[in-house]
């Protein structure tokens, strides 16, 4: 990883939204970065500020939201770039796939229309190689006869061709990153497993890096070679996918693991919970986030908040990890 | 409808609508010809008379012995005229101004909004007289005077509609692409704007008919002998108890007009939606 520049870096990035009394943290200072043509999934309960993350990342966060700390693409920071700069990076070099293809494609414009736009936003090309390209795409994402579905509309789609053609409009300018962002949850698991199995081969044909944002462990585990887990607007553990799941260090993951159904499990059994339910945004206490549902809290944790300390397969966020002994 | 042609609207009330309105404004355009007389001739013989062939009055006379056939045709050419004209500038004005205020959001939507606001406020008639007294009494006058004012609830109902647009995830889609701000407001926002603003601006064809009267019954709008929807309407009001045909003919026309034109806006609604297509 040393060796390559990387592709984007995250320094300190914090993002809040003004609210009645004082801010709204959603992310808390984050450090991640990712080489080109890595892949990165990033775990987390509703509202541990992984959506925000991902947003921030291509400069996309709300209209009064306020940034904090660095998010460099290529050296170039993009907290408080131009809108401009932006505009021209978004689609061409950062990619965004959006969680609910229903709502994510404009209702009135046909597919080919939508794809072509993407396409024309950052070159300007003939409407025939225009067309010819989408086609390709398309072709591409295995939507299966694509002349026909570039003259369709979007509510005339199945939700798994809906998501295929996100997909293909976030590629259509060839970014070098690509973030998704719960792409499958909003899809039944056959045609998850589809769309899943879709962005491996894409990666592999096209090289692109990848930043899958999801809750499902199992998502992330299969198609991404590392993976940060956050709580609370914090990472609190990350590292290559297989250690991190395997042998997780920090208590959250450990109980995210344990939480996932398994089809082994006798019938009669009941599903594995996390006790409590993650802090509001609004009130954050001194300590670890996750205290007040850690069974392995001490009084430091509720007093003092642990530092990300990288070890050799990764780093945590934990005064007393998993597997350093006491546990 | 079995070998209709493919650019027709395909609901059959609104191809009756479009077919209604197009023989109004036919019959509005050549119908006067068809008629031995003129809409300032007067027959001294014929006062005040009942609808029927004699003297080839079809619609009947005014008090002055004026064929009633002719000017309600004319004037519903002058109002028609006028209300398209006046609906037609309120709805380039009115959508290129809120879409762009509740696109930009922010400071620059409070800015315009206020605008909105104080020109709202500014006591309408008054308004009028200034442009007659300044720019002379003329239909022109009278549709600047309309148009004017028309656009400011367009304005706002459009902002409105492109604020709640914005927010929803298919334009974040197209900025998360990299679409430029203008391409989204005129690919996205405004094709999304027809519903709304097609049923509102054939609220706003009958709603200028009636202001149009009311200015022209003030000595503001269309004078005698020129004829308008509005004044000969005011005239027959004056006539309704002993000839109604005066009040009928005009309202009859405006009524019919009305509702050709709701019909086709909401038909053109359903038209343009490609959901229902």
């Amino acid at each position: 990883m040393a060796a390559e520049a990387p592709l984007i870096e995250l320094r300190g990035l914090a993002v809040r939204f003004p609210a009645a009394a004082g801010t709204v943290t959603a992310v808390a200072g984050v450090d991640l970065e990712l080489a080109p043509g890595a892949s990165l999934g990033i775990v987390g309960e509703s509202g541990s500020g992984k959506t925000q993350l991902a947003l921030a990342m291509a400069g996309l966060t709300a209209p009064g939201a306020l940034l904090g700390g660095s998010v460099r693409y290529r050296g170039e920071e993009l907290v408080g770039a131009a809108p401009g700069r932006l505009r021209q990076l978004r689609g061409a070099r950062i990619g965004f796939v959006f969680q609910d293809p229903q709502a994510a494609l404009a209702p009135h414009l046909t597919v080919g229309t939508q794809l072509t736009e993407a396409l024309r936003a950052h070159e300007r090309l003939p409407r025939a190689v225009a067309r010819a390209r989408s086609l390709e795409m398309l072709a591409r994402v295995q939507v299966p006869d694509p002349a026909m579905r570039l003259a369709q509309y979007p509510h005339q789609l199945s939700g798994g061709l809906r998501q295929r053609v996100l997909i293909a409009i976030a590629l259509m300018a060839g970014p070098e990153l690509v973030i998704a962002d719960e792409p499958t949850t909003a899809l039944d698991v056959t045609v998850e497993a589809g769309i899943l199995a879709l962005f491996a081969s894409l990666r592999e044909a096209l090289g692109m890096a990848l930043v899958l944002i999801s809750h499902d462990l199992a998502v992330v585990g299969g198609l991404c070679e590392s993976i940060a887990v956050m709580y609370a607007g914090r990472v609190v553990e990350s590292g290559a996918t297989r250690a991190v799941l395997t042998a997780p260090r920090h208590p959250y993951t450990h109980a995210l693991a344990a939480a996932v159904p398994r089809l082994e499990a006798p019938p009669a059994a009941r599903l594995v919970t996390i006790p409590g339910a993650p802090p509001e945004p609004g009130s954050r206490a001194p300590g670890c986030a996750f205290a007040p549902r850690c069974p392995r809290a001490v009084a430091r944790c509720t007093a003092e908040r642990p530092e990300l300390v990288p070890l050799a397969t990764g780093a945590v966020a934990c005064h007393l990890p998993l597997g350093t002994g006491g546990g | 409808m079995a070998g209709a042609p493919a650019w027709l609207p395909p609901a059959r009330a609104t191809r009756v609508a479009l077919g209604v309105l197009g023989a109004i404004a036919l019959l509005a355009v050549a119908g006067p010809f068809a008629s031995p007389w003129r809409g300032d001739e007067l027959d001294w013989a014929r006062l005040a008379m009942s609808p029927g062939l004699d003297g080839r009055h079809w619609f009947g006379t005014d008090r002055l012995g004026r064929d009633l056939y002719v000017r309600t045709l004319e004037g519903v050419r002058v109002s028609l005229a006028i209300a398209l004209a006046a609906t037609l500038v309120s709805l380039v004005i009115g959508v290129a101004y809120g879409a762009i205020a509740g696109f930009a959001g922010g400071r620059l939507e409070a800015l315009m909004m206020r605008v909105v606001d104080v020109l709202y406020s500014l006591p309408y008639v008054f308004f009028v007289i200034l442009l007659t007294v300044s720019l002379g009494r003329s239909p022109a006058t009278l549709f600047l005077a309309i148009g004017a004012v028309g656009w400011l609830t367009m304005a706002r109902v459009v902002c409105s509609q492109t604020e709640s647009l914005r927010q929803r995830e298919f334009i974040e889609a197209a900025t998360a692409a990299g679409v430029p701000a203008r391409a989204i407001l005129l690919r996205h926002v405004i094709p999304n704007l027809a519903g709304p603003v097609l049923v509102y601006a054939t609220l706003t064809v009958p709603g200028v008919i009636l202001i149009e009267s009311f200015l022209s019954f003030l000595g503001l709008g269309v004078q005698e002998p020129a004829a308008s929807l509005g004044n000969l309407m005011a005239q027959g009001t004056a006539e309704m108890e002993s000839a109604p045909w005066m009040l009928l003919a005009p309202c009859g026309f405006l009524v019919a007009i009305v509702l050709a034109l709701g019909t086709l806006g909401d038909g053109l609604r359903d038209w343009l939606d490609p959901r229902g297509r």
